[in-house]
């Protein structure tokens, strides 16, 4: 260990310079204290008893902090904490119960065994174990706090918990810097323990802590736990101030944690944790009051309530894993109808959804990149709205992680955040905020809370942007349970079904646009001999129809096809030429809804041709197309299916448009695979 | 697209005016006004069209003075770099309905008309030619075309409910009128027979090849119901069974084995001989059998019919018998062949199954004596055998090498031995 241990300790913060008698100037903070020292010391017990699944982070030696922090708070603020949350959690809500019940996973823990000792959530208390993604959930929150307040419901403060550790990631800065320049009443509480996990602070971090705050314009306060009485005036002082300005605070706190990262992963040197030890405020408490009746009073009414907590805990049931939507006997019934709408530009639609959207919902929020008027988006879906209303129409640097995060943390308050992605490529960068923020929270939050975060991405090809700014990849952020994933086309109106999406919101949704729908017009009217039809969903799939006059069973469809997003187009290009050139009939789908996807929508017309064609821009390897013929094969397989795929060629998206229209599909490659697929089956007995 | 196009004009282009690229997102613009008509004169600089992008309005003047020759009208939808008109030397040729107001392209969309300054045809000179004026209040500014509920917090509400069923959806069904599309091989069809298509297929939709042939088939059906022709033979077979007598069905052997006549086998029994005397078979044998048999089989195409018709088969109009196929050795009359029937090469039609005296005798396998029936438009692939009391439905195909042993439902093709259903054709209304 190349750290100096003294360095941490000044003669000021000597925790022998204590106030004459502490227990009765802070009785609730120090029971607060004690509380969570002696849970987190039975949880190692349980831990050792083999009566603990998984693994538990305890917080032994920085109990002070949440202690300062949750003394200040109202109803209105919230909490985001991490995956040592223990003592945040106590201190915000002295549940001995809710916490032990929770990480022995019973049912009747706060999150009925589901989230565990990284996840909990109660009221304004959330926690979640990704280091850095939580910092701009909670400037997403802070913004809610401060969009309410300006509305009348009066403001709360966001806090986050971070660790030293979390220095090391990028969206925290993305965090500060949108934090700042947005005004947001948000506290950074930097514990700042020295370690991350096992590695000492000495080899990761470089610069000044509280200097990388300052940077963005951020006060930054410093305190630690040993001087424990100066970190809750500090800490009070620094809440009064974010209420007072609206800005953000940045918060250092000096701690060490006594125990280990997890359990049994401690290799730090006895000689060097001791001096720790001695000076440990709760020790240092234990010490002073060895003979005090009062502090023995408060220990044994503590030991009682979590030996109490513990036996109901083990008495408890196991929790369940089924969300609403599990319920058997949810099959859809498709039913097809006609739908109305103008006949207009894709990007017209686009924007006049979402001006419906903050028309109609005063809590709808729209951020992204270069949104602002009079630029209006990088495809003008958003021209003109920022005029209209200002505070809710909002520029953000590029930071694409932080700003999904904030979504999130909007979405978690109430709000419906809309977030434009410029490129779809860039979702890449909102991975984290998607898979293990947005996704997860409903679950393992035990169902308490909803997420009803909306992105917008533009993907697909064939503008000559090239590799990294023409890609489809949704598949990658396809197929995570609670989640939905719908895409236009150009045959169902977007206004409509933005308007449908707003008024149903309850989950995460990712709405993938295509660059060239965007210039394309939204059309009702089918061509001659087919017929334009929508299922009775929420989010319809079209149907392009062929209207033949067939009187025998097996002889209508020769070819189902699926046509996923933008190529739509190509595919009802490819539908009448195989037509009009071969005499094949060929009944298009072109879903919205990608995600849950249920081949039942598909199953008559299945039926009749027993030849499946799908079409998607992105990549074939375990994507969209190996799913839907994967759930075809699964209920339709013993016909004899036979099916295709027209996907894009594996390599990167080229520049020249040439060598672009090789690889992505047109309506060339979709006429050659259907009739590829018309001669496979041709000799199959039907 | 309207085009316009005066190809005989012999007047020299002054300036092109096409559409420029302005935005990355739209491949086509709408034209939204020509701010001048067709054969004005103008100057250069002055505004000459309007065009409506995603984006913003562009607004295109004039590279040279001239008289101005339009070729796509107000409300068309082109594409980028498109040529929508010329300004010419001289005044162009007036083309009808190109004078003031083009008529509008089919697929052209209306343009907003909240978007649209008046800007006066009057030459206003700047210093591009193409400008850009933005739209941004047009877009979202009241009145604007958009969105805008009475009350938007209701609409909110009813969007869902709408989309399950509400105003703006109906139920099906209800066809979009005049939709009639045609493949090209059911359009050769179309144009050999020379079909009025819009009316036989009034109320189609997509009008296949397979349609084509359907129509035609009911019209040969209509022709013969109006003329009627002598009914198919194998139509009265149906109603009627041939002869009781020559329609016996199993003849068992209980005769005494010693009784070999002087025509052996043949002469062996009278309930085997279906109750016919010894003289009857022995001109049947010479006559119809050895002698017009292998005439047939020997015969020009020609004559195979009448010969086959003299043995005494049953046989309907436009039917084809190869020279090598064997229609019954002993028992013609058995045989019912109906309209439009084709049996090829090899095949053979065997009405009667009789087994050696010692399989007959001992009543193993007793002799069989059925009719056959081929309905109208049977087909019979090469090398088939069709066994006794057989009925090949209407319309059915026996694949090649097949052996029938069971009836053949009509509509079907069979393939194999014994022969088994492998496809059912759609059958017509």
């Amino acid at each position: 260990m190349g750290h100096s241990v003294l360095s941490v300790f000044s003669p000021v913060n000597d925790p022998r310079t204590l106030l004459p008698d502490p227990l009765s100037n802070f009785p609730a903070e120090l029971k607060t204290a004690l509380t969570i020292r002696m849970v987190e010391q039975r949880l190692l017990k349980l831990f050792s008893e083999g009566k603990l699944f998984g693994t538990v982070h305890t917080c032994i030696g920085q109990e002070f902090v949440g202690v300062s922090v949750s003394r200040c708070l109202n109803d209105r603020d919230t909490i985001f904490s991490n995956h040592r949350g223990h003592g945040h959690f106590l201190s915000y809500r002295r549940d001995i119960l809710a916490l032990i019940g929770e990480i022995m996973g019973k049912s009747c823990g706060v999150c009925g065994g589901r989230g565990g000792s990284q996840h909990t959530q109660i009221d304004g208390f959330y926690s979640n174990g990704i280091q850095g993604g939580i910092a701009p959930v909670a400037a997403g929150q802070a913004f809610a706090h401060k969009l309410k307040g300006s509305t009348g419901g009066g403001g709360g403060i966001a806090v986050v918990y971070i660790g030293d550790g979390t220095l090391g990631q990028g969206a925290l800065y993305e965090s500060l810097n949108i934090a700042s320049k947005w005004d947001l009443p948000v506290l950074f509480v930097n514990e700042n323990n020295l370690f991350a996990q096992s590695t000492s602070q000495t080899q990761t971090l470089a610069g000044d802590i509280n200097a990388r705050a300052e940077a963005f314009g951020i006060k930054a306060w410093h305190s630690d736990t040993w001087d424990w009485p100066k970190l809750l005036d500090n800490m009070r002082a620094c809440i009064d101030e974010i209420r007072r300005t609206g800005r953000p605070a940045w918060h250092r706190v000096d701690t060490f944690r006594l125990m280990a990262h997890s359990k049994g992963d401690d290799n730090r040197p006895q000689e060097y944790v001791q001096p720790f030890f001695d000076r440990d405020p709760v020790n240092v408490l234990m010490k002073r009051y060895e003979a005090d009746p009062r502090w023995k009073a408060m220990e044994t009414e503590i030991a009682a309530e979590i030996e109490a907590a513990v036996a109901a805990a083990d008495a408890a049931p196991w929790g369940d894993v089924r969300m609403d939507e599990h319920k058997p006997g949810s099959a859809h019934e498709y039913h097809w109808q006609h739908r109305t709408f103008e006949k207009e530009k894709g990007v017209a639609a686009v924007r006049k959804g979402l001006e419906h959207g903050l028309e109609c919902h005063p809590n709808l929020v729209l951020i992204g990149e270069d949104i602002e008027s009079p630029y209006g988006g990088a495809f003008k879906a958003t021209m003109g709205l920022s005029t209209r209303w200002p505070e809710r129409v909002r520029n953000t640097p590029i930071s694409e992680h932080a700003i999904s995060g904030i979504g999130n943390g909007l979405a978690l308050c109430g709000m419906i955040p809309v977030v434009e992605i410029m490129f779809g490529d860039f979702m890449t960068l909102c991975a984290d905020q998607w898979i293990n923020h947005a996704a997860k929270f409903r679950f393992m939050f035990n169902d308490k809370v909803r997420v009803p975060l909306i992105i917008r991405t533009p993907m697909g090809g064939k503008r000559g942007y090239a590799a990294t700014h023409s890609q489809s990849i949704e598949k990658h952020f396809v197929g995570l349970p609670d989640t939905q994933v719908l895409c236009l086309n150009h045959r169902y109106s977007p206004t409509l079904l933005y308007k449908d999406l707003f008024a149903s919101i309850d989950r995460p949704t990712l709405v993938i646009e295509n660059k060239i729908l965007y210039g394309q017009n939204v059309n009702p009217d089918p061509p001659p001999g087919f017929d334009l039809i929508f299922t009775n969903e929420r989010f319809p799939t079209a149907r392009l129809k062929p209207d033949t006059n067939e009187h025998g069973a097996g002889a209508g469809t020769d070819i189902t096809i699926v046509a996923l997003g933008g190529v739509a187009v190509d595919a009802e290009e490819a539908v009448i030429r195989l037509f009009n050139d071969e005499d094949l009939v060929c009944d298009l789908f072109m879903p919205t809804r990608l995600y849950p996807f249920d081949i039942g929508v598909l199953e008559p017309s299945l039926r009749q041709s027993r030849r499946l064609l799908i079409v998607e821009e992105g990549q074939g390897f375990v994507s969209m197309s190996s799913e839907i013929i994967a759930q075809a094969c699964e209920r339709l397989g013993h016909l004899g299916l036979s099916a295709r795929r027209v996907t894009a060629t594996p390599n990167p998206i080229p520049a020249a448009r040439p060598l672009e229209q090789l690889c992505l599909p047109g309506a060339n490659h979709i006429v050659t695979k259907a009739l590829e697929v018309m001669r496979e089956h041709a000799n199959v007995q039907r | 697209m309207s085009t316009q196009t005066s190809s005989a004009d012999p007047a020299p282009t002054l300036a092109e005016i096409r559409v420029p690229r302005e935005t990355v997102n739209d491949d086509t613009v709408t034209i939204q006004d020509w701010h001048v008509s067709h054969g004005d004169q103008v100057k250069a600089r002055q505004l000459l069209v309007s065009i409506e992008t995603s984006k913003a309005v562009l607004e295109v003047e004039a590279d040279a003075g001239g008289f101005v020759q339009i070729l796509h009208g107000k409300g068309a939808e082109v594409p980028i770099g498109e040529l929508i008109g010329r300004v010419l030397a001289t005044a162009p040729a007036a083309v009808a309905g190109a004078s003031t107001e083009p008529p509008r392209s089919p697929g052209g969309t209306q343009p907003g008309n909240g978007v649209n300054g008046s800007r006066g045809a009057a030459s206003t000179p700047v210093r591009s030619s193409n400008r850009l004026r933005d739209r941004q209040q047009g877009t979202v500014g009241a009145g604007s075309g958009s969105v805008a509920p009475s009350d938007p917090r209701a609409d909110a509400r009813g969007s869902v409910e709408a989309s399950a069923d509400g105003p703006g959806t109906h139920v099906l069904p209800d066809r979009p009128a005049a939709s009639l599309a045609i493949s090209k091989k059911a359009q050769a069809l179309i144009d050999e027979h020379r079909l009025d298509a819009q009316t036989i297929f009034a109320g189609h939709g997509l009008v296949r090849e397979v349609d084509v042939i359907r129509h035609l088939e009911s019209r040969i059906a209509d022709h013969q119901r109006e003329h009627p022709a002598p009914p198919s033979p194998a139509t009265i077979a149906r109603s009627a069974p041939i002869e009781p007598r020559a329609a016996a069905s199993t003849v068992n052997s209980a005769y005494p084995t010693k009784s070999r006549g002087l025509f052996g086998d043949a002469a062996s029994s009278a309930k085997d001989r279906g109750n016919r005397s010894v003289l009857w078979l022995a001109w049947n044998y010479f006559w119809r059998n050895w002698l017009l048999g292998n005439l047939a089989r020997w015969a020009p195409r020609g004559v195979i019919l009448p010969i086959h018709r003299m043995r005494g088969v049953k046989m309907g109009r436009d039917v084809f018998i190869d020279p090598t196929a064997i229609i019954e050795t002993a028992f013609p009359e058995n045989i019912t062949i109906g309209n439009d029937v084709r049996i090829t090469a090899g095949c053979v039609i065997m009405s009667h199954i009789k087994a050696p005296h010692y399989l007959r005798e001992s009543g193993l396998v007793p002799v069989v004596l059925k009719p056959v029936i081929l309905e109208d438009h049977c087909f019979i692939g090469v090398n088939s055998v069709v066994m006794p009391g057989v009925t090949i439905g209407k319309a059915s195909v026996v694949t090649s090498g097949s052996v029938v042993v069971t009836n053949v439902p009509p509509y079907t093709m069979v393939q194999g031995n014994p022969a088994k259903v492998i496809k059912q054709f759609p059958k017509p209304a």
